[in-house]
C-alpha cells in the first residue's frame, strides 16, 4: 500500500501497540486540504510534518505479533501476558485487529476482534470461553488501562491529527540518538474531555523518523508516564524495515511499569479474512 | 423467571441429583476414549492442556458455622488438532463436596465437553458433547436453554462453573457476508442437577407437601426416542450497526411440573416450543441490549398445596392440577462506560426483564406477570489487581431481591481470590409478591475462594 500520513502505526495489531497517543494521525480532511507534504531540504520541519513522517516509518497493510507484556509492580512483582495479535489496514477509514491471549492460563483463548473507523465508532467483540459466548462489547474508554498495564486505550489507538497540534520545540538525545522534540496538545473541546492528558511530547529520530520515546503529561500537568522505545533493528533477516521490539513504559504516578517485548513481527505477510472474522473469535 | 436453567411457571421442581442414562454415559465413555486417543494421535505441540484447581467456601451469614457449600474443583481441559481441518476438545471436572448438610463427602465428575470438530471451507461441524449459549443477558437467562444448568447450589457457584454439555451435533455454517446459521440436534434431553432434598437451595417445601400427606416421586426422563430429541436453529448476522440473531429451539423443561395425583406428586419433564430474537445495538458510550423469547406449551401448576381444593383448579384436575400457558419473556438492557477519575475500568450495565403468562388460568399457583430490575457495577483498580463487582437483582412488586458483592484479587498470575457477600430479601411468591431470590431468605453468606489456574 502506497504510504500517506494518515495513520499511524508501529507494531500495532494488538491494540495498535505502537500507536502510541504520540503518533498523531492526520485526517484525511487535513490532507485534501494541506496536500503532500513539501519540505525543502533545508527547511526546518514543523511539528506535523515530523510526525507524518513517523507515521509513514512505520506503516504496513498488515501485520503479525506475538509479544509478551510483563507489568511491574513498585515491590518488583511481576505478571506476564502473551498475546496473538493480527491486523489488516482494509481502507484508509477502517482497520481490523485480531487479538487472542496466550498466557496466563486464567486468560488463555480470550479473543477480541476490533474493527476501528476513522469516522465512527469502533466495533469490538469479546469472546470468552468459559462462557461460550461471542458478545459486542462498548468500545472502551480511552483513559481505561489495558488488561493491567500502564498503557491505555487511548496510548495504543490512533488519533485524529485534526485533534492535536503539534510543535517542533528543538532537539534532544535519547540513547544516543539525536531526536527531534514535538510538543502535542489537544486543540479542541471534545480531545481535551476524553483524553487522559494535558500534553504529550515525543523523541522522534532524526535519521530513521521512529519513535524513541514520549512522554505524557497527566491534567494537572505532572509527568505521569515515560514511554521508551529499545532494541530497534529490522524487522527480519529478509525485512530491512526498522521496528521497535522493546517499549518501557513508567508509570511514574504508581511506580508501575509495563515492558513489551515483541518475539515476532511479521509485516506485509498475507492475512486471510477469516481471521478478523465472528468464527475465528471461537476456535 | 430462573437465575439458571428454563424457567418453569411451576416455580417447582426436585430436590434431587439427577443420574445420567447408562446408555449416555458409554457413549461419553467411547468419545472420550476417542478423543484420549487422538490427543496421543496428534502432534504434541497441537495440544494444549489447560484447567483449574479451586477450594471454595460459604457460610451462613447468621450462622457462621454453617458451612452451606464447600467445594474442591478439579478441572481439566484438553484441546487439540489432529489435522489441520479436524481438531477435538474434552473438558472435565472432579469436585469434592462437603457442606454441613450432607451426612458424608461427596464425590462427583462431570464431562462438561467432550467432541471433535471438524473445520471445512464453509462451516464447522461438531459431534459429542458440547456447550452453547445464546442470547444477549448477563444474569438471568432469557433464551440461554440450549445447555442446561447444575442448580445445585444455585448461584453459588460461577456461572462458568454450572454450564452443562448437551450430546448431539452441531453445524455452524458462515456465509459469505458473515452472517451465521447454526443447526444444533441433541439426542436426548439431559435435565439439570437439582439441590439435595436438605440442601438449603431446595426449592421444594418438602415439610409442606408431607403435612398435607403428599409424596413426592422422583421425575422420569423422557425415554430416548428421536422424536424426544432436541433441536434448534439459530441465524445471526452482525451488520455495522448491530448484531442481531432470530432462532427457534424445540426443548424440554429444565424443570419438570409436578402434577397432583394425590397423594402422588409426580414431576413431569414436558416439551416445548421456543421462539426467540436478541440485538445488540451500540450507540457512542451506550451499547443496548434486546432478547425476547416465546415459549408455546409449558405446563403451570394449579395446586396451592395451602389451600388445594379450590373451585377454580377443578378444570385441571384431570391434568393432574395443571395448566397449559404461553409464557413471553423479554430483557431490555444498557450498558455504558461512566467517566470518573475514581471510577477505574469502569462497566455499568442496567436490566429490565418481563415475564407474562398468556392467557393465565385463575388458579395458577404463580405470578402471571413478573420483572425484574438488574444492576451491574464493575471496577478495576492497581492494574486489574482488584476488581469489584456489584450485582443487584430487585422484583419490584416487592420482597424479591438478591444484592451481590464480590471482589476478585488477582495480585499473581494464574491465581484468583475471591470474597463475596450474597444477601437475599423477601420471600417466597405467597399470592401477591416475593419470588425466586426471595424465597432464600434465610440464605445469606460469605463466600470465600481460591482458583489456581494452569
Amino acid at each position: 500500500m502506497a504510504d500517506t500520513p494518515l495513520r499511524s502505526a508501529q507494531p500495532r495489531p494488538l491494540l495498535r501497540a505502537s500507536g502510541y497517543a504520540s503518533v498523531v494521525l492526520p485526517a484525511v480532511c487535513v490532507l485534501l486540504l494541506a496536500g503532500p507534504v513539501q519540505v525543502g531540504a533545508d527547511e526546518p520541519l514543523s511539528g506535523l510534518e515530523i510526525m507524518q513522517k513517523n507515521d509513514r516509518a512505520r506503516r504496513s497493510d498488515t501485520e503479525h505479533q506475538v509479544m509478551t507484556m510483563t507489568l511491574q509492580n513498585s515491590r518488583g512483582q511481576q505478571r506476564v501476558r502473551t498475546i496473538e495479535g493480527w491486523s489488516l489496514e482494509v481502507t484508509e477509514d477502517e482497520e481490523r485487529r485480531f487479538s487472542k491471549f496466550l498466557e496466563p492460563p486464567d486468560v488463555k483463548g480470550t479473543t477480541l476482534l476490533y474493527y476501528d473507523y476513522t469516522a465512527k465508532d469502533d466495533d469490538t467483540w469479546l469472546y470468552l470461553p468459559a462462557l461460550k459466548k461471542v458478545k459486542r462489547i462498548l468500545s472502551t474508554n480511552k483513559k481505561d488501562y489495558f488488561m493491567g498495564s500502564d498503557f491505555t486505550y487511548e496510548d495504543m489507538e490512533n488519533t485524529d491529527l485534526v485533534n492535536w497540534e503539534y510543535t517542533h520545540t528543538g532537539s534532544a538525545e535519547q540513547d544516543g540518538v539525536d531526536c527531534y522534540v514535538v510538543n502535542g496538545l489537544p486543540n479542541n473541546d471534545d480531545e481535551r474531555r476524553q483524553t487522559a492528558y494535558s500534553r504529550i511530547v515525543n523523541w522522534v529520530g532524526k535519521e530513521d523518523f521512529i519513535s524513541r520515546r514520549v512522554e505524557y503529561y497527566d491534567k494537572k500537568d505532572r509527568l505521569s508516564k515515560v514511554l521508551r522505545f529499545e532494541e530497534i533493528r529490522a524487522v527480519s533477516a529478509a525485512d530491512s524495515r526498522q521496528r521497535a521490539h522493546k517499549f518501557l513504559m513508567d508509570n511514574l504516578i504508581t511506580k508501575h511499569k509495563t515492558e513489551l517485548v515483541f518475539s515476532q513481527i511479521e509485516l506485509d505477510v498475507k492475512v486471510d479474512d477469516d481471521i478478523f472474522s465472528q468464527r475465528n473469535l471461537r476456535q | 423467571m430462573d437465575h439458571c436453567g428454563k424457567s418453569d411457571a411451576a416455580g417447582d421442581g426436585v430436590s434431587r441429583h439427577r443420574g445420567q442414562g447408562s446408555t449416555t454415559q458409554a457413549v461419553l465413555a467411547v468419545c472420550t476414549l476417542a478423543i484420549v486417543f487422538a490427543a496421543a494421535l496428534a502432534d504434541a505441540d497441537r495440544v494444549n492442556i489447560n484447567g483449574y484447581l479451586q477450594e471454595s467456601i460459604a457460610v451462613r451469614r447468621d450462622q457462621l458455622d454453617d458451612v452451606m457449600f464447600h467445594r474442591q474443583t478439579f478441572n481439566a481441559e484438553v484441546e487439540g488438532e489432529i489435522t489441520e481441518n479436524v481438531g477435538f476438545l474434552f473438558e472435565a471436572d472432579l469436585w469434592r463436596d462437603d457442606p454441613h448438610f450432607l451426612e458424608r463427602d461427596s464425590y462427583k465428575s462431570r464431562i462438561r465437553e467432550a467432541h471433535v470438530k471438524f473445520r471445512f471451507d464453509e462451516f464447522d461441524l461438531r459431534f459429542g458433547r458440547f456447550q452453547i449459549g445464546w442470547g444477549q443477558s448477563d444474569a438471568l437467562i432469557i433464551s440461554d436453554q440450549v445447555t442446561p444448568f447444575d442448580l445445585t447450589n444455585f448461584i453459588v457457584p460461577e456461572f462458568d462453573e454450572i454450564r452443562q454439555g448437551v450430546d448431539g451435533a452441531l453445524l455452524d455454517y458462515y456465509f459469505d457476508s458473515g452472517d451465521e446459521l447454526q443447526l444444533v440436534w441433541l439426542t436426548r434431553f439431559i435435565p439439570p442437577n437439582f439441590p439435595d432434598h436438605d440442601s438449603p437451595w431446595t426449592f421444594v417445601d418438602n415439610e409442606a407437601l408431607q403435612a398435607n400427606g403428599l409424596t413426592f416421586q422422583d421425575p422420569v426422563d423422557p425415554p430416548w426416542t428421536v422424536a424426544n430429541s432436541e433441536y434448534g436453529i439459530r441465524y445471526q448476522s452482525h451488520p455495522d450497526w448491530a448484531d442481531w440473531s432470530v432462532g427457534y429451539l424445540r426443548s424440554w423443561t429444565d424443570i419438570p411440573t409436578p402434577r397432583f395425583f394425590l397423594p402422588n406428586v409426580v414431576p413431569i419433564y414436558d416439551q416445548f416450543h421456543m421462539f426467540m430474537a436478541d440485538i445488540a445495538y451500540p450507540k457512542g458510550n451506550y451499547l443496548f441490549r434486546g432478547e425476547t423469547v416465546y415459549e408455546v406449551g409449558k405446563a403451570h401448576s394449579t395446586f396451592d398445596p395451602d389451600n388445594p381444593f379450590t373451585l377454580q383448579a377443578l378444570d385441571t384436575v384431570n391434568a393432574g392440577f395443571v395448566s397449559e400457558h404461553d409464557v413471553w419473556r423479554t430483557l431490555v438492557a444498557v450498558e455504558t462506560k461512566p467517566d470518573f477519575d475514581w471510577w477505574q475500568q469502569a462497566d455499568l450495565t442496567f436490566q429490565l426483564v418481563h415475564e407474562q403468562l398468556i392467557d393465565p388460568h385463575p388458579a395458577l399457583v404463580e405470578e402471571n406477570e413478573t420483572n425484574y430490575l438488574v444492576m451491574i457495577a464493575s471496577a478495576a483498580y492497581k492494574n486489574e489487581t482488584i476488581k469489584p463487582r456489584l450485582l443487584t437483582v430487585v422484583n419490584p412488586d416487592g420482597d424479591d431481591a438478591w444484592i451481590q458483592t464480590k471482589i476478585d484479587f488477582e495480585p499473581f498470575d494464574s491465581w484468583r481470590f475471591t470474597i463475596e457477600y450474597d444477601q437475599f430479601m423477601g420471600h417466597g411468591f405467597d399470592g401477591r409478591n416475593g419470588g425466586n431470590f426471595g424465597m432464600f431468605n434465610d440464605n445469606d453468606l460469605f463466600l470465600a475462594s481460591v482458583r489456581y489456574s494452569y
